[in-house]
């Protein structure tokens, strides 16, 4: 099949969730298909500017067609938008404006896909949220196969545009049931055909020591929370709950608190507290040692439509204490029982004091998750599923 | 999952109690019913499954976003909306972001309290329903024994 893939970055730099996916999809499916990545010149998703030369290129098996953003993105306007749309204010046209705002404006690649669209049998589109999904999937609709990477927000729950938009997708890949679901509770009509088909991943390479540890001088047992620090991935929540678990514990005094480790981009102050420890970026080795020896590895989002380092945490046989108000982490734990889930603070301090008081059952949990994963989310599991719903 | 929750309602209830609620949570069922409901409650995140709101005439929800606008037209409508989106409100970010955030929190707690009301309201409505049901039961129950009293009596 002559296969096209649509995503707003892409390149081994592009490190957002959605451009790993594509572009491990895409690597994979080249080796079947005749594949073609249309994407930017872009290598930041906030301001878009152009950095990468437009036109062909490859990457390994994929041809590669970047188009230029012809203007970058105006953050103040974007701002506005948000606040109307987010609070549920916003008119049918503010709606339209706020995904040609959010961008990346890529007019070549909308002429491109209105006439050469039908010369490919297929076009994966990522991430609906974005310009070129947006104003792109209806132009070939009929054979467009939409990744949504759907998350509960105001978005999806106020904008009346958007129930229309999911019934025109051919067929749906979607990352976990819970997107599924909020896909279809939205969707205009039927949901089209879907698979649900995740994320792949590889085993994870054997057991790494704890050399890269000891060099930053990490204590046997920690929490980690592994990705971007942000209030938006549900940091600040994070910093006040395990404030409250320090304070619960310390006062009873009869084990010490476990110190919680972040790895990961710093995008939001991080408190001043002795037990935790920001680290920062880390390299690859240093990021699967802390997955490896982690007591626990913590995911405070609340938007989520995967998570792909919950099945990372569970690759290492680690056991994860997620947010349970995101409906798809909820899911994973109740599918895997690979870990424990919480609404309230009182409950994540409930979840970590049993999970270090009873390491008996976090080892249990851990294994249980990497069960899961090798069931559901090894590569050839899932490609068969893409390959079986782009068949249709 | 469920012992780790168990154990957190256990220590809210003790804690409560012990601070002088002892008359609402004495009985731990009533406890358990009462964090059922807020719990319930607490899962509403929009306004839009919820009654009250379509009945309050006047305007109640806190405005969570700020659309800037000028009486003025044409060119001058242009330049003082240019100044007050590119000058004012940048260097009054931060006191509007602070208010935003305090009016999304009491947005959450207004939708969370209807939600709670709609919870009651609705459990208020069922246990009329029922009473009412039960009473005619009774009644009809009563009338069908009244006849064969009555014949003993003539």
């Amino acid at each position: 099949m002559k296969l096209a893939c649509v995503i707003h970055r892409y390149g081994p730099r592009a490190t957002g969730g959605s451009e790993a996916h594509c572009r491990a999809i895409a690597l994979r499916l080249a080796s079947r298909h005749d594949v073609t990545v249309l994407t930017s010149c872009a290598t930041d998703y906030v301001t878009w500017r152009n950095v990468l030369p437009p036109g062909e290129s490859s990457d390994g098996p994929v041809r590669v067609v970047r188009f230029r953003v012809d203007r970058p993105r105006d953050l103040n306007r974007f701002r506005e938008l948000s606040e109307l749309v987010f609070a549920d204010c916003a008119t049918h046209d503010e709606q339209t404006e706020w995904f040609r705002a959010n961008g990346p404006s890529l007019p070549g690649l909308l002429a491109h896909l209105s006439a050469h669209g039908r010369s490919y049998d297929r076009i994966l589109f990522w991430a609906f949220r974005y310009a070129p999904v947006w104003f792109g999937l209806p132009l070939v609709a009929d054979r467009a196969v939409l990744l949504p990477t759907a998350e509960d927000d105001e978005l999806i729950r106020f904008s009346p545009l958007v129930g229309s938009f999911f019934s025109q997708p051919r067929t749906y890949l979607f990352l976990t049931p819970e997107e599924r679901d909020l896909v279809a509770s939205r969707c205009v009509g039927p949901l089209p055909p879907h698979e649900i088909v995740g994320a792949g991943l590889d085993r994870a390479p054997k057991a790494p020591t704890r050399e890269a540890l000891d060099r930053l001088g990490l204590p046997d047992d920690f929490l980690l929370y592994l990705g971007r620090v942000d209030k938006n991935k549900g940091c600040d929540r994070l910093f006040d709950a395990f404030a409250r678990y320090d304070e619960q514990v310390t006062a009873e005094g009869s084990s010490a608190p476990l110190p919680l480790v972040l790895a990961g981009p710093v995008v939001l102050p991080v408190p001043s507290h002795p037990r935790i420890r920001s680290l920062g970026f880390v390299d690859e080795g240093t990021r699967e040692a802390l997955l490896q020896h982690a007591l626990a590895l913590v995911m405070p989002s609340r938007f989520e439509s995967l998570s792909l380092v919950v099945l990372e945490a569970w690759n290492h046989g680690v056991p994860v204490i997620v947010n349970g108000r995101c409906a798809p982490l909820r899911g994973h734990i109740l599918r895997a029982d690979g870990g424990l889930f919480y609404d309230l603070p009182a409950e994540f301090v409930g979840a970590v004091r049993y999970l270090s008081a009873h390491r008996d059952v976090a080892t249990r949990l851990g294994a249980q998750g990497l069960m899961h994963v090798e069931r559901e989310y090894r590569w050839p599991t899932v490609m068969a599923k893409i390959e079986a719903a782009i068949a249709r | 999952m469920e012992v780790v929750v168990e154990q957190v309602r256990a220590e809210l209830r003790a804690r409560l109690v012990a601070r002088g609620a002892r008359d609402d949570f004495d009985d731990e069922r009533v406890f358990d019913d009462v964090y059922g409901l807020f719990r319930q409650a607490l899962a509403h995140n929009t306004r839009h499954q919820l009654l009250l709101p379509e009945l309050l005439a006047d305007p109640w929800q806190p405005d969570l976003a700020l659309r800037l606008s000028s009486h003025r037209r044409g060119s001058v409508a242009a330049l003082i909306l240019f100044v007050k989106r590119r000058v004012l409100l940048p260097l009054t970010r931060w006191l509007f972001e602070y208010s935003l955030e305090n009016f999304r929190r009491q947005d959450r707690v207004n939708i969370v309290l209807m939600a709670c009301l709609q919870s009651l309201a609705a459990e208020h409505a069922r246990v009329s329903l029922r009473t009412a049901a039960l009473e005619a039961a009774a009644e009809r129950a009563g009338e069908r024994a009244a006849p064969g009293a009555g014949s003993s009596g003539q």
